[in-house]
């Protein structure tokens, strides 16, 4: 080595921090138990000189730095009228509003998604409509299956040998299909009795094919939930045998020739994957590789053989787990990944249900709800609640101090806004198996406390905006744009919103984005929102429209709603019987909050108006309404309820324990 | 030979750059008030990872570059480079006669470092006696805490990675060594040491390693109090 190369060595090419120390990464295992009370020495909030906001405490108008404050929040019932709460279940949040007789409230997550949860129904109903028509868009469902049908049926009378019986098998399963779309008219005389009888068949599965959820609404929504649950159907290699794999074989062929009506069935599958989520069985699309031309169909073992060695199936011992192949298939979340761990690989711990296994690998991070880069709306809705579980993965944890209390009631927050969510995608989620006064002449004596206007999760709010773009770019692209300028969503008693759904979806982002920076605010953390979102969403709008909102939340026609609701997540065997797993949400209960600043980390006064005295810190102390959910096993043959049914069932009732006995022996 | 070459090369380039200061290199006499002596020096650190990091002489060979000025009769100040891109500075206090052969000195020191943000805080004593008025062996022990707050993590920022406690990073450093002085104004020293690990903030992404140091240095300037 030369005296140059002597000089890097000595001049730090290895730095003298590297020769007497390495670098060290220690991870810590938090999940040991995941509700634990946070400490409070572990929260480090950054000083920031600039972030003051500006609170009115007994008609002072004080000026407060937050950025290195902590909130604590923990729940009470301590006094005579929380005993006299604790265990009551109300049918909806004005039912638990009257109870309270006008006692403060703070709105909760649950109210906020009180507000989102019909809109996201009467949104996805909106959509569903118009997929079946196609105007305006390049998606047109009922069109999709009539050509489809049209196509088989010529190529089951003039098609090569080899193929017609194929194409005639098709040909049935499609024209089931239209006979359960409501479409019968547009099926030959030859396949008519067939596809009626199996539609009937089909029919007789009301686990599967009785609508509910917002598809109950109307007759047309009734009529797309049991023909496209039908056309889930799947065909898993070596397992099933109806619907026969030579349907999809013959599809997979149609398909496969990459025309004007493989270009529209493309369509409605993509439509699909980004309205909830990429599918779990495979498309006739992914069939297509194997079916070159119809010489292939003459040995529809060996194309079946192909196709299955490139699926090996994740659960050898339980086939019933495992991908197949259907006409439209049903999609796979995030959570349906893990029931299927949990369900299929006996995950669950001793005495543990579905949800509460979800929950924990939720917890323990062997499920990470980031959506994935193809995911779906659903994945994304999803991905905002993950915050509710796992708190510390939140920007606002450093300012939030939560108790073991508060954080079972974010489980529980959790289950519910899942069930709701879900519910919206019930029929795509595969089942498995907060002004100035005039001046006083006397000081006005102040206590301050955390001025909280909405539950503190600013993450929450913000990917659920976030969750409410992706879906808006999701529409544009599949149903154009005058889809969102023409459309309203629909409602529950049939009527249609006066705005439209591009309307409501931008009122939606920025009241989402309002109360991420209003929660922000309010225990010191800094908005999150990237440049494009704030030249879309101007934050003193965002938050002028949430300060609105939850000035007058509980008027609001949508959180006044009813949000009882129950779905079949589901399928286990136990002691030789099939029972369908549900998830439900029974009713409205009351929480009361206590959120105060511990006393090495309060908020810095930083102006006062002179005739106030600034005289202590006490804690603040709202009632909240929350949702009480429960999962329940049922007969499989045991049809699912649907909203009217299953809101008189829990109407009859007064607390959760005689709830659940009567979903669970119900017919 | 190669190593032996290296490690010439490494003593001889090492006090024309900026140094590390790993050495205690002092005795516990102080410098006479008003006066200055320089000291250029090299030290060699050798710990457990050296094998596997690939590392030898030539890379662990760093330079002692530093001053001390005579504040009063038994009192001394010492400036000296700190991880290269750093500088420290220590008061020392003779607690004895400074003419007796037998001193004790307790010190006090601050250092910071400007690439990776750190501050080390300093205490601890040094024990020397002269011989035959010109070799003075010396041992020191001396507890330094460094608080690093800018060393680069190679992984993301996760939720499960560990927060700083605010403890810091604690050695113990012990030496022992010797000093030959002339009433020239020259001398040389030769000094072993060990550095304990006492503390360690998990959440600083950097841990010290138990080392080896053994090092050499000329003093040059005012001699010590006689």
């Amino acid at each position: 080595m030369g005296g140059l190369g002597w000089l890097a060595v000595l001049s730090g090419c290895v730095d003298p921090f590297d020769v007497v120390g390495v670098e060290e990464i220690v991870t810590e295992q938090r999940h040991d138990d995941p509700l634990a009370d946070d400490r409070l020495e572990d929260k480090r909030p950054v000083w920031d000189e600039g972030r003051l906001v500006e609170e009115e405490f007994s008609g002072c108008l004080v000026t407060l730095n937050k950025s290195d404050s902590v909130t604590r929040l923990t729940l009470q019932a301590s006094g005579a009228e929380d005993n006299q709460l604790r265990g009551r279940i109300f049918p909806n949040r004005r039912a638990a509003l009257g109870a309270l007789s006008g006692k403060p409230t703070l709105p909760s997550i649950e109210v906020v998604n009180g507000a989102l949860k019909p809109f996201n129904d009467g949104l996805y109903a909106a959509v569903e409509l118009r997929a079946e028509s196609g105007e305006a868009s390049t998606v047109n469902k009922r069109e999709l299956l009539r050509e489809l049908l049209n196509e088989l049926v010529d190529r089951a009378s003039n098609g090569a040998d080899v193929e017609k019986p194929h194409a005639r098998t098709a040909a049935e399963h499609v024209a089931t299909a239209l006979a359960l779309g409501g479409d019968a008219a547009s099926i030959p005389a030859d396949l008519a009795e067939e596809a009626t009888q199996r539609a009937t068949e089909f029919r007789g599965s009301p686990l599967f094919a009785k609508p509910i959820g917002f598809y109950a609404w109307n007759e047309d929504l009734e009529a797309i939930f049991t023909r496209d649950r039908w056309l889930q159907r799947q065909y898993i290699p070596g397992v099933t045998v109806d619907p026969p794999f030579a349907a999809f074989a013959e599809l997979a062929l149609v398909v496969g020739r990459g025309d004007a009506l493989s270009d529209a069935y493309a369509g409605v599958l993509d439509l699909y994957a980004g309205l909830t989520d990429p599918f779990f069985d495979a498309s006739p699309f992914e069939l297509a590789a194997f079916v070159p031309d119809a010489g292939a169909l003459a040995d529809l073992g060996a194309v079946e053989s192909a196709f299955a060695a490139t699926r090996p199936p994740s659960f050898p011992d339980f086939p019933f787990c495992n991908p197949g192949v259907a006409a439209l298939p049903a999609s796979e979340s995030a959570d349906n990944r893990m029931m299927r761990l949990l369900l299929c690989n006996h995950e669950l711990l001793e005495g543990e249900n579905l949800l509460d296994g979800l929950i924990r690998k939720i917890q323990i991070g062997e499920l990470d709800l980031t959506p994935r880069a193809d995911s779906g709306w659903y994945d994304h809705q999803l991905y905002a609640l993950e915050t509710l579980l796992v708190p510390e993965k939140g920007a606002e944890s450093e300012h939030l101090l939560l108790t073991r209390a508060y954080k079972e009631k974010l489980v529980e927050t959790f289950k519910s806004l899942l069930i709701q969510t879900r519910e919206t995608h019930v029929k795509q989620v595969a089942m498995v198996s907060a002004g100035p006064t005039s001046a006083p002449s006397e000081p006005i004596p102040f206590s301050i406390h955390p001025r909280l206007v909405v539950e503190p999760f600013p993450t929450f709010y913000l990917r659920t905006a976030r969750a409410y773009r992706f879906v808006e770019g999701v529409l544009a692209s599949a149903l154009g744009t005058e889809f969102l300028d023409d459309t309203s969503r629909l409602t529950e008693d049939g009527t249609r919103s006066t705005l439209t759904l591009g309307e409501e979806l931008h009122e939606k982002q920025m009241l989402l984005y309002g109360l991420h920076a209003l929660s922000a605010d309010s225990i010191g953390m800094a908005p999150e929102l990237v440049e494009d979102e704030l030249s879309g969403f101007p934050l003193d709008e965002a938050r002028a429209l949430a300060r609105a909102w939850l000035a007058s939340v509980m008027d609001d026609a949508d959180v006044a709603r009813d949000p009882r609701v129950s779905l079949p997540v589901a399928i286990e065997t136990v002691g030789g019987r099939d029972f369908a797993i549900y998830w439900a949400v029974v009713g409205v209960k009351v929480l009361h909050l206590h959120a105060s600043f511990p006393e090495s980390r309060r908020p810095t006064v930083v102006s006062v108006p002179w005739q106030c005295v600034h005289d202590g810190w006490e804690p603040f102390e709202p009632y909240m309404l929350v949702e009480q959910t429960i999962q329940v096993r049922r007969p499989v043959e045991a049809s699912p309820l649907d909203r009217e049914e299953f809101r008189a069932l829990c109407d009859a009732h007064d607390n959760v324990d005689d709830i659940r006995a009567a979903f669970e022996s119900a017919p | 030979m190669t190593s032996l070459r290296r490690a010439v090369a490494a003593m001889l380039l090492g006090p024309s750059l900026g140094g590390c200061s790993f050495g205690l290199f002092q005795t516990a006499h102080t410098q006479p008030p008003g006066t200055v002596a320089g000291r250029l020096g090299a030290t060699e650190v050798l710990n457990a990872i050296d094998e596997e990091a690939g590392r030898d002489v030539s890379t662990n060979t760093t330079a002692e570059v530093g001053v001390r000025v005579g504040l009063a009769q038994r009192v001394d100040i010492g400036l000296g480079s700190f991880f290269l891109s750093g500088a420290r500075a220590d008061v020392k206090v003779n607690v004895l006669d400074p003419k007796a052969a037998l001193a004790i000195a307790p010190r006090f020191g601050l250092g910071a470092q400007y690439k990776y943000d750190v501050l080390m805080v300093e205490g601890g004593a040094i024990v020397s006696y002269r011989l035959f008025g010109v070799l003075e062996p010396y041992g020191g022990l001396t507890f330094a805490n460094h608080w690093i707050g800018g060393y680069p993590a190679s992984v993301d920022p996760s939720p499960d990675l560990a927060r700083r406690t605010g403890e810091g990073n604690g050695l113990l450093q012990a030496a022992l060594g010797f000093a030959v002085d002339t009433k020239q104004g020259f001398g040389l020293m030769a000094e072993y040491g060990h550095w304990f690990v006492m503390n360690n903030d998990p959440g600083d992404n950097y841990a010290f390693l138990p080392t080896n140091i053994v090092g050499v240095a000329i003093r040059f300037g005012a001699v010590q109090s006689h």
